[in-house]
């Protein structure tokens, strides 16, 4: 036979851990034509043991990026610095460019097949502005709790190399289901060129129930811009969303029950409780974030249930002082045996069990024989 | 008689001298309290305000680890399949001793590994999330020698701080490593913290019974972490 020896070995020669590290991890800045600017990063290595790290810059804009370290020393748990200068071109595409700053840990190398190095890639990234007018923004609407205020903030971002003025802003709260609540107009919005404005207002709690809402925004500056978001006005309260609908005769029985939070802050102990023919079956207990979504599982142990019966019962969720109910129907079917069940293996276990047994009766039959017989000898 | 009329008036003098001195004391004191609340203490070298602040920068730290004891599959000493056209499939997630059904190789897919279920693990030690890519330098069949050696990777997410996202930022299928040089995705958020900054990588090898005896070379994999946008 072939044998084949090959030492499939992931190792390092250095039992150490492989680590690199760079601070800061990137650099961002508007582009301004001709500038030079020098730019510099710490590498940290938290080896016990020195390292020798290769420097490499690629990347749309590594050409216009100069530097003299290639190769750095640095000492053992410890960190050292190096830099590198950016010479700004004429003209650069508009948006967003970047070089990439990469750091390899030079102790690559591995006691068998494959070696490793591990490397961080800092960056710079560079924002040219893009012709004429153009904006980017995010809208803010933070989740509350019924009887709250509902605020929102819509940031806008002039990208282009020309102002925005007098632009208007609309928005639009309404429910997810698609009631309108509300509409709210900004005007006369002025915007200089690569500069941020916030707008921010309050809306009457009032105007929202508990649901979620969805504010929809059009920014109108000679182009329109939309943005979306979705919120939630909550309320101190479970739903209970989906349940196992059916029991196991003669076996115990898990019941799941999806639950969802509907309360804008964290639920703590959570259980549910399954209620069949009089008797109390509960869950353990769980946190619940806000506005999340979980499972419970009841297991109901109730022995007098009959194959195909249909049982009346109550889920019931439990948190603080409150309490969830809602009333089901649970069909008693024969647990289902599952494909990986295998009787062969448990008629083997079987046969091997009775085996057992029958050689330690004969063993324990053959020494009182034994004792008997020396008996009748003396 | 001038003389104790001398002395009455150094007396009156001398209380008068005390009267005016504890009257200006007590009017300065009254006054300091007065700037004190007006915000003018600081001139009086009193403290402005109750409380004291203490600034510091935190810096953002891009960095990866490899930790010791966790850098090492070791698959042992392997036995190709003897059928022509034939490979054995040797994934660093069996174990020892574990018979590849599809192989036809002896053992664990014909190794003799020992520490085997072993993966890679990689740790984010910085303060900010990390995407975390990984490339080869070299092929299956230049590590193995045979046309059809291939080379497979994937990740799962740590038991122990698992800190990748969610399971679509994962490779949870074996990936094959197809070309040199080229950064494949091992982690697309690979988050920062003690209790949540861990994945593990995981190797895959395919081995035909024409992979060569005697010869291999090395191939050098680099994770590298990159700064999220």
């Amino acid at each position: 036979m072939k044998h084949l020896f090959l030492f499939f070995c992931i190792s390092l020669l250095i039992p150490a851990v492989i680590a690199v590290g760079i601070s800061p991890p990137q650099y961002k800045i508007e582009f301004k034509p001709g500038e030079v600017r020098t730019f510099s990063h710490t590498v940290l290595n938290s080896r016990d043991q020195p390292t020798t790290v290769r420097i490499n810059i690629t990347g749309g804009l590594a050409k216009y990026i100069t530097t003299d370290t290639e190769t750095l020393e640095v000492p053992a748990n410890g960190a050292k610095s190096f830099s590198y200068t950016w010479h700004a071109p004429d003209d650069l595409t508009p948006g967003w460019s970047k070089a990439n700053i990469r750091v390899l840990d030079g102790a690559a190398g591995g006691g068998g097949m494959f070696g490793i190095a591990v490397g961080v890639v800092g960056n710079l990234r560079v924002f040219r502005p893009y012709p004429e007018k153009y904006v980017e923004g995010v809208l803010i609407v933070p989740s509350v709790n019924e009887g709250e205020d509902v605020s929102y903030e819509a940031r806008l971002s002039s990208r282009g190399e020309d102002d925005i003025e007098d632009a208007n802003l609309e928005i639009v709260f309404q429910a997810v289901d698609g009631d309108k609540i509300t509409t709210v107009k900004h005007g006369n919005i002025d915007i200089p060129s690569m500069e941020e404005i916030k707008i921010q207002d309050v809306l009457d709690a009032d105007l929202f129930d508990s649901g979620m809402y969805i504010a929809m925004a059009k920014l109108d500056y000679d182009e329109v811009l939309y943005l979306n978001r979705t919120f939630n006005v909550g309320t101190y309260n479970v739903e209970i969303i989906n349940n196992t609908d059916t029991l196991y005769a003669g076996r115990i029985s898990p019941v799941q029950v999806d639950i969802r939070n509907l309360w804008n802050g964290e639920l703590t102990d959570v259980y549910a409780t399954v209620n069949i023919n009089g008797r109390l079956h509960q869950s353990h207990e769980k946190n619940l974030k806000k506005f999340a979504e979980d499972s419970l599982t009841v297991f109901v142990d109730d022995q007098t249930l009959i194959l195909g019966d249909v049982v009346k019962g109550t889920i019931a969720v439990h948190f603080a002082d409150k309490m969830v109910e809602k009333k089901v129907s649970f069909k008693v079917i024969d647990k289902p045996v599952p494909e990986t069940e295998e009787p062969e293996t448990s008629l083997i276990t079987t046969l091997a069990t009775s085996t057992t047994t029958y050689l330690i009766l004969a063993v324990i039959l053959l020494i009182i024989l034994n004792i008997v017989l020396l008996r009748k000898r003396k | 008689m001038p003389e104790e009329q001398a002395n009455k008036t150094i007396i009156t003098l001398l209380l008068l001298t005390m009267v005016v001195t504890l009257s200006g004391t007590f009017i300065v004191l009254t006054r300091l309290g007065d700037m004190s609340s007006q915000g003018l203490g600081g001139i009086t070298g009193m403290a402005k305000s109750d409380i004291g602040y203490a600034k510091i920068f935190i810096a953002d730290v891009l960095a990866i680890d490899v930790p010791a004891n966790n850098d090492t599959i070791d698959f042992g000493n392997c036995t190709p399949p003897t059928t022509t056209n034939t490979n054995v499939t040797i994934s660093s997630e069996m174990t020892e001793g574990e018979v590849n059904a599809t192989g036809g190789g002896i053992g664990f897919g014909g190794c003799t590994g020992s520490n085997i279920p072993a993966a890679i693990v990689i740790l984010n030690t910085g303060n900010v999330p990390a995407i975390v890519n990984v490339s080869t330098d070299a092929l299956g069949p230049n590590v193995m020698t045979s046309t059809r050696a291939e080379i497979y990777y994937k990740t799962t997410n740590g038991a122990i701080n698992p800190g990748c996202g969610g399971a679509g930022d994962l490779v949870a299928n074996w990936d094959l490593f197809d070309a040199t040089g080229t950064d494949f995705r091992a982690c697309d958020n690979l988050t920062s913290g003690e209790s949540s900054n861990t994945f593990y990588f995981w190797i895959n090898l395919t081995l035909p019974n024409d992979a060569a005896t005697t010869s291999r070379s090395n191939a050098t994999l680099t994770f590298q972490a990159y700064n999220q946008p």
